[in-house]
């Protein structure tokens, strides 16, 4: 069985995904694998408190996206201007 | 010092009155030596380099007896040659450069440059050509990140924006340089990175703004928290009211500014620039490329102002700033310059940076001597001994450089990450040697129309390269097929290509090409403009 994360939204929609994918962000790498207990690590469930449902669900697209990306499959990948701002700050945070 | 302590100058007969032309006294008196020292290569380095640092020193310790001893030897040189004159039999044999350089390397160990040299010699029967040489395809390609993505598309919408409150100034950064390479950089967009107090305010293309805009902008902005300012191509705006108008409104100026450019400010001038550097007192690193009105005294303005504390400073193509004997006295005084860039200045030869390299370059970094075409091997040769920490140099257009100058960087330069050789006249040979002694550290070749350029060069390339990221290529019609596909094939960090002006490569070659993970410009793949690319840093872009 794969294994998945759970990231959660502002809102608290909850986003399931695998944990491949969710290694794409740097910063989920970091509290998926640092040592020392944390929660996150344990659980394998990561909230984010400033990063609204929209959001959230565009940043796991790319994540797939990404991985296709790398394995051959070259597709442009399709952001709505209206996002484009609060993408960008989000995505920075995430080092994706 | 007390100008009673120098006996006057026989060829000029008058007295030495200002530290500047007993500066220059000094360097008439070593040029002597310094030629000597320039046929004999590499010697001594260290002792020589110790004795240098104490030379300023023991001028002002000892001039009057330093000064006698020179008399008395030059009376000494000029007696005997006329001695020898008068009894012409007895004829002075010299020997010719030749002979005192096939000495100096039979005395010495061959340099690392000769032996490398001597091995590419060796190694010529050896090079075949290698079909089975094929780029990896199943590299594994890294997609573009998620900030890149969005801030494209911003970029393209920018008209949207209502504010960019909260965004990191280097989110602003990035999204001003992509909105400034589409050429729509305008008031709004300026009003919009200015406010909430950034510390850096980056705009790479201001032609739109106008001299009120600016007055504006530089009024509306917090200055106390302002340090990097970057405001290239406002020729139109960067003038001597919008400055005089900017003052009167604000007459603390810029106090906490360190970084300051005004590429393309045509309309700069001397006076101007002197308001701003009294109002600036901490700047660090400034870029005045372009800036055509300036003369020797902005130099002069910046060299008294700031020549304690400036680390980079640009004035390439300030073409105002014609030959004059300030200019070398000026260049002296930047005592902390790690990044110069003279690109292009008529003003700049051998004679002009001898001073310079020679007590003020030690901590030199990046330098740039691009179009400055009275340089010769001998202003190489004082970088190779002098410029020991030099990381980025630029040596595009020098039509007076020889493959010696290539050996005296080699040898002397031993850190350098970044080359330009664009238009250059070195040989393959010599090329490939340097490739070889020092290729491991580069991270950014240009050998863009270096005429030469063959598969010596292509197999140290992929031997030695490791960590090139950027590569220009173009114009290197003697490189093979198969030659590109070693590098692509060994250099493994590299990232971007150019090779424009190459007819030499099969279609399907470039079917292969178009599936590899480097980015390559030039060929048939990419657009009239893809050389208009961010890809290649320029000298000195890591301060601006």
């Amino acid at each position: 069985m794969r294994e998945t994360v759970k990231l959660i939204s502002m809102e608290g929609f909850e986003f399931v995904i695998d944990r491949e994918a969710a290694m794409v962000s740097q910063t989920i790498r970091s509290m998926l694998t640092s040592p020392g207990g944390f929660s996150e690590s344990k659980d394998g469930v990561v909230t984010f408190p400033d990063i609204s449902t929209t959001i959230l669900e565009k940043i796991c697209q790319y994540f797939y996206w990404s991985l296709q990306y790398s394995r051959g499959k070259e597709t442009e990948f399709h952001i709505e201007p209206e996002l484009t701002l609060e993408l960008m700050m989000a995505a920075n945070y995430l080092h994706t | 010092m007390n100008s009673s302590d120098f006996p006057n100058d026989s060829r000029e007969n008058r007295r030495i009155n200002t530290d500047g032309e007993a500066i220059d006294a000094l360097f008439m008196a070593t040029e002597e030596a310094v030629t000597r020292d320039f046929l004999s290569g590499f010697q001594n380095q260290d002792v020589e380099m110790e004795e240098r640092k104490s030379t300023e020193a023991d001028v002002v310790k000892t001039g009057s007896d330093y000064w006698r001893d020179y008399e008395v030897k030059r009376n000494f040189k000029a007696a005997k040659h006329f001695a020898l004159e008068l009894h012409s039999d007895l004829k002075i044999v010299e020997k010719t450069e030749e002979e005192v350089e096939e000495e100096v390397i039979r005395d010495e160990d061959k340099s690392e440059f000769r032996k490398a040299k001597e091995s590419i010699k060796k190694r010529r029967q050896e090079i075949s050509t290698t079909s089975d040489m094929e780029i990896d395809l199943n590299v594994r390609r890294k997609a573009p990140s998620l900030v890149e993505l969005s801030a494209r598309v911003l970029a393209q919408n920018f008209l949207a924006i209502k504010s960019l409150k909260l965004v990191p100034d280097h989110l602003r950064k990035k999204l001003s340089y992509l909105v400034s390479g589409l050429g729509e950089f305008d008031t709004r967009l300026m009003e919009l990175l200015i406010e909430d107090s950034p510390s850096e305010i980056c705009a790479k293309n201001c032609v739109q703004l106008v001299e009120d805009d600016l007055v504006k902008i530089f009024c509306d902005c917090d200055r106390v928290s302002l340090k990097v300012l970057i405001l290239d191509l406002c020729g139109r705006s960067m003038t001597d009211y919008t400055i005089n108008q900017f003052f009167k409104r604000a007459p603390n100026g810029f106090p906490s500014l360190t970084t300051l450019s005004l590429q393309g400010a045509f309309c700069l001038t001397d006076n101007a620039l002197l308001l701003i550097s009294k109002s600036s007192p901490l700047l660090q690193y400034i870029n005045l490329t372009e800036c055509s009105l300036l003369t020797y005294r902005a130099l002069r303005i910046l060299a008294d102002k700031f020549g304690s504390t400036l680390r980079g400073l640009s004035i390439g193509g300030c073409q105002g700033i014609k030959k004059h004997k300030g200019f070398s006295s000026s260049l002296y005084k930047f005592e902390k310059l790690n990044y110069l860039s003279v690109a292009g200045l008529v003003s700049v030869n051998d004679g002009v940076v001898r001073s310079f390299f020679m007590f003020r370059s030690s901590i030199l970094t990046d330098l740039s001597l691009a179009n400055c075409n009275e340089v010769t091997d001998e202003c190489m040769w004082h970088i190779g001994r002098y410029c020991k920490k030099l990381e980025a140099l630029d040596i595009t257009d020098l039509d007076k450089l020889t493959d010696k100058s290539l050996e005296f960087i080699t040898e002397g330069c031993r850190y350098l990450k970044s080359l330009k050789l664009t238009s250059n006249r070195f040989s393959d040979e010599c090329i490939a040697a340097f490739l070889e002694v020092s290729g491991g550290s580069l991270r950014e070749l240009c050998l863009n129309k270096v005429r030469d350029v063959g598969p010596e060069t292509a197999f140290s390339l992929a031997k030695v390269c490791k960590m090139l990221q950027f590569l220009d290529l173009s114009w290197c019609r003697r490189l093979k097929e198969d030659d590109l596909r070693r590098i692509l094939r060994c250099c493994s960090s590299l990232q971007s290509l150019k090779l424009f002006g190459w007819t030499q490569v099969e279609d399907t070659y470039l079917e292969e090409l178009s599936r590899s993970d480097v980015h390559i410009t030039g060929l048939k793949l990419t657009s009239l403009y893809a050389h208009l690319d961010n890809f290649y840093p320029s000298v000195g872009a890591k301060f601006f």
